[in-house]
């Protein structure tokens, strides 16, 4: 009995952290309609800056709490809500999501570039050492006080929400925000209210947690993540529920650690010790699939600022052409190591790939691409332990029936549900299944004691798999340079699959889901078929990339395929255009390529805190790089055959002196680069330039037209105007010509009696 | 209609306004009385809830000028236009639906009044509301989440009314019914610019109307004069577009 009442004393401190955290983040859901995955590296913000003050500084603990409260919780909340969030007006739950996780990244490269990450920081608690007796159980007075300060917290926001107006003017807002804005209020200064609010209690929560766990970013950041559990018992919206759903963790959570964790003795306990790390997770994901859940309101229609086109055939061919053949050309250039490194580019490339239609496109959010891919790389591993070509085969087809079942589940659940339960499986397979010790799969027939197949699994054989490159063909792939290219060859040939799903009517089926579920289901489309199919196309292309990534790095361990490194290829990808079929090419190169890591070694956070920099960014281009920067500024070069010949000319002249070792890598790598930053610059410059000309000639000095100018061949019909519509009057004045030709193609009258 | 001598209080100074690069109002010019009644008519996309959008705040025009109660307001933010006594109620159910009808009405204190005052007045004119007062507004009937929205013109003593095709997806005796409640507002000398698509509507309560034609005023004048002539401007313009 007093086991068990310690057990639940221990529950109900936990309870508090999370209730105090969760309330936060429901604050923050409710008031703004973003999801801030970064929450809980807030916490970590918080417990570092309280760590660095008392142990660091030497400061008054009470003093340095107070500063994380009053200063440093507000602080973040304003300068998050005015750089970054008042962006995400108006764009996708992806974009949002994609934004706080780029946040969370940048936070956590952020605190592991300030304070280093191997040197162990022990916070001490605020109240050392005395303890209270109840029930017969020592309770520390630390714990009192977060207890306490927990139903302070929980209280306050109540009455902030309910019966402040400021409060209700934080809810208003969520639901429209001209309407609040008629009513008087600034929605500015609510939004910053909202999010200094949110991010003081996650601070609050990290300086409280601190001494109970080491001070680490990401374990802090993940931890705190748990606390997503209570959030979603509350449905995102009712404290009350959301603190039952906290008190619900902590005891599962403390009861778990008690009756399975520390006791060996019981049967099947080395199996389950795991189990009790990812107690929250299944508690997220039972609340996700039990729970009655209400339309989430962030999730209604709006118009949204994304928009998707589709690769066509000539496009997607010559991607692949030149992906190829510039794979075959740059892997005579990198030394041994680098090669080696760059093997991964492919396997990271097709985890990414697999976002584009299950994101890009179907509109459902996963978070949980590496999952998928440890899948393919344990099924090769497995199954095709000599390299067998097919074990690529057998690793996609077993990623998509996993990711068919874990759509089942998910199919029925709202975009940011979708993402929390994919996260909770994410996680769950990281910390637990990966991890299982060796054990018996037995297929025996029912009532007897045959055993048809019986065959020991370790899923991670012991730590790290064995993954062997293929041989395909008689040709053998083992070497890094060959596995380069063949990686290279399998991307090109997803491309061409997928650019034939999004043309196909299961990719506008896609499409359509993603645009409007509710115009979907109307027109008597079954949105289960969809979201399953979406589900095990996607998980199938990230096992073969899992299967590729695994033998890239040939002995991966579960590490390799954690939850934080498919946050990282999510972001990245959202970054460059989550409907692009060219983002993953990006992931793969960045992500796989830390140029940056290995020339400057003390710039290891340097890939990380890049992505998250850009990813904050979202907000301003939520269609992603390639479709708002990239496509734009390089179509025109296509019509410009002498700059692009000229440019590509030079690139391929400093190759070859590169190859020939007249010239470093280094000038190979300049040369790219100033190629990639001239020619779109140089394209536009040309352009404008040669369209001046060619107004200001065909003009007489009256302003009037000596004859029509001829439309630019492939690019305007001007329809016996000056200039293209879009330029006309940007060069010169408009001519009566062009304004009474501009009249009659528009059919509204002949321009008489125009006043300007 | 807008006489020298009488103090305006609004005023479109040459004003052109439009979304994404696409105007939709061009070069208007209009003057509104203080006290007056002015309905702006005209056909679907004709301009009618730019102009508002413009007289709010909402939308900055591109040219021109807004000038409230002598005032140029150009640009000038809408929440301190509503502060000073500028009340649009918007298009559709202008009403927060995740919060009670309490909770709504709790934000009409933006001009000084009390929280009690505030329900007090609106239950006043509207008792269905106050039976409802805990009820969320977004389980309300559309008549009853209407006079939610009027109610925020009725509590908070604006000086200028704006009402965006108060009538729409409505029974014509709640409509009369709101109506008639806008008549009562009116009636204090309070500034009233309603949108409406049809001219009957806003007969009963409207002393001026105009109609907006593909972004310009094709008619001005006292409504019973400029009725007989919709017509062949509504038809005029559809054949344009066609």
């Amino acid at each position: 009995m007093s086991e068990f009442v310690g057990f639940t004393i221990t529950g109900l401190v936990t309870a508090s952290i999370y209730a105090i955290v969760a309330c936060g983040l429901t604050l923050t859901y409710a008031t703004t309609g973003i999801f801030n995955w970064a929450h809980g590296a807030f916490a970590a913000i918080g417990a570092f800056t309280y760590w660095q003050m008392t142990q660091g500084w030497g400061w008054n603990p009470v003093l340095a709490l107070g500063i994380c409260v009053v200063v440093i919780g507000p602080g973040i909340g304003v300068i998050v809500e005015a750089g970054i969030m008042r962006r995400l007006d108006g764009t996708s739950e992806i974009t949002r999501m994609a934004v706080t996780l780029a946040l969370l990244i940048g936070i956590v490269a952020g605190l592991n570039w300030i304070w280093d990450p191997r040197t162990s920081k022990i916070v001490k608690p605020l109240v050392d050492g005395r303890a209270v007796h109840l029930f017969g159980q020592r309770l520390p007075v630390y714990d009192l006080i977060v207890m306490a300060i927990a139903v302070v917290v929980g209280l306050a926001l109540r009455h902030l929400l309910y019966r402040q107006r400021a409060g209700v003017e934080m809810r208003a807002i969520v639901d429209d925000r001209n309407l609040i804005i008629l009513n008087g209020v600034s929605p500015v200064r609510t939004a910053q209210l909202s999010w200094g609010i949110g991010a003081t209690t996650a601070v609050l929560a990290g300086v409280l947690i601190a001494p109970k766990t080491s001070v680490a970013a990401a374990s802090l950041s993940l931890l705190v993540m748990n606390a997503f559990a209570a959030a979603v018992v509350g449905r995102l919206r009712s404290l009350p529920l959301t603190v039952l759903g906290a008190v619900i963790l902590g005891l599962s959570t403390a009861y778990a650690q008690g009756y399975i964790g520390s006791r060996p003795d019981i049967p099947g306990s080395r199996y389950l010790i795991g189990l009790v790390n990812v107690v929250p997770v299944i508690v997220l994901f039972i609340a996700l699939q039990f729970l009655p859940h209400e339309r989430l309101r962030a999730s209604k229609s709006q118009q949204a600022r994304e928009i998707s086109t589709a690769p066509t055939w000539r496009g997607v061919t010559i991607l692949a052409v030149i992906i190829v053949l510039a794979t075959i050309a740059l892997t005579p250039l990198p030394a041994a190591g680098d090669l080696h490194n760059l093997t991964r580019v492919w396997g990271i490339a097709l985890i990414a790939l697999s976002l584009v239609p299950l994101l890009g496109w179907a509109g459902r959010l996963a978070v949980c691409p590496f999952a998928f891919a440890a899948v393919g790389a344990v099924i090769t591993a497995h199954l095709a332990p000599q390299g067998q070509i097919w074990g690529l085969l057998l690793a996609g087809l077993a990623a998509a029936a996993v990711g068919a079942l874990l759509s089942f589940p998910g199919a029925r659940l709202s975009p940011l549900y979708l993402a929390l339960a994919t996260a909770a499986f994410a996680v769950a397979c990281d910390n637990w299944v990966f991890r299982l010790p060796p054990f018996d799969l037995v297929i025996r027939i029912p009532f007897t004691d045959v055993d048809i197949y019986r065959q020991q699994v370790h899923i991670f054989q012991g730590g790290a798999l064995t993954v062997h490159r293929p041989v395909f063909g008689g040709i053998d792939l083992s070497s890094d340079r060959a596995f380069l290219i063949f990686g290279a060859v399998v991307f090109a040939l997803a491309l061409f699959a997928l650019t034939a799903l999004r043309r196909s009517t299961l990719g506008l089926r896609m499409l359509a889901l993603k645009d409007s579920p509710i115009g979907y289901a109307t027109v008597g489309l079954d949105k289960r078929v969809t979201t399953v199919a979406a589900f095990a196309i996607s998980a199938g292309i990230a096992g073969v990339g899992g299967a590729l990534l695994g033998g890239a790095i040939e002995r991966p361990s579960p590490d390799a395929f954690g939850f934080f490194g498919g946050l990282s290829v999510l972001v990245v990808v959202v970054i460059f255009g989550v409907a692009s079929i060219g983002s993953p090419i990006a992931a793969g190169v960045f992500l796989a390529a830390p140029v940056l890591a290995n020339v400057f070694p003390s710039l290891a956070q340097s890939t990380p805190t890049l992505t998250a920099l850009a990813g904050v960014g979202l907000g301003n281009n939520p269609n992603g790089a390639i479709a708002s920067d990239l496509r734009p500024s390089w179509s025109g070069l296509t019509r410009q055959h002498a700059l692009l010949g000229g440019g590509t000319a030079v690139v391929v002249a400093s190759y070859f002196t590169t190859l020939a070792e007249v010239t470093s890598n280094w000038f190979f790598v300049a040369a790219c680069i100033a190629y990639v930053v001239i020619m779109p610059n140089a394209s536009r410059a040309l352009s404008k330039r040669a369209l001046s000309k060619r107004t200001i000639a065909d003009r007489t000095s009256d302003g009037q037209q000596t004859g029509p100018l001829q439309a630019e061949p492939g690019l305007v019909a001007n329809h016996g105007l000056s200039a293209s519509p879009e330029n006309l009057a940007l060069t010169l004045p408009l001519s009566q010509k062009d304004l009474a030709t501009l009249d009659e193609l528009l059919g509204i009258g002949s321009g008489d009696g125009r006043d300007a | 209609m807008s006489s020298t001598t009488t103090f305006c209080a609004i005023e479109l100074r040459g004003v052109s306004a439009g979304y994404d690069g696409i105007e939709v109002l061009h070069n208007i010019d209009l003057s509104v009385p203080a006290g007056q009644v002015l309905a702006v008519l005209g056909p679907n996309g004709a301009g009618k809830s730019t102009l508002l959008s413009v007289l709010a705040g909402l939308l900055k025009p591109n040219a021109g000028d807004l000038v409230l109660g002598g005032r140029t307001m150009t640009g000038a933010d809408p929440s301190v236009l509503a502060r000073k006594g500028l009340c649009l109620i918007p298009e559709g159910r202008g009403v927060f639906p995740n919060l009670t009808v309490s909770e709504n009405l709790w934000l009409c204190t933006n001009r000084g009044s009390t929280k009690v005052r505030v329900e007090e007045r609106a239950f006043r004119v509207f008792p269905r509301l106050g039976e409802r007062r805990t009820q969320l507004a977004g389980s309300l009937s559309g008549g009853e989440q209407q006079m939610l929205a009027l109610s925020r013109a009725l509590v908070t003593d604006p000086a200028i009314l704006l009402l965006d095709e108060l009538s729409m997806g409505l029974a014509p005796m709640v409509v009369a019914d709101l109506y008639r409640s806008v008549g009562e507002v009116a009636a204090t000398g309070v500034t009233v610019v309603v949108v409406e698509q049809f001219v009957r509507t806003v007969e009963g309560i409207a002393d001026r109307g105009i109609a907006l034609i593909g972004g310009r005023v094709a008619l001005d004048g006292p409504i019973a004069e400029i009725t007989p002539e919709l017509h062949s401007a509504y038809f005029a313009s559809h054949k344009e577009q066609s």
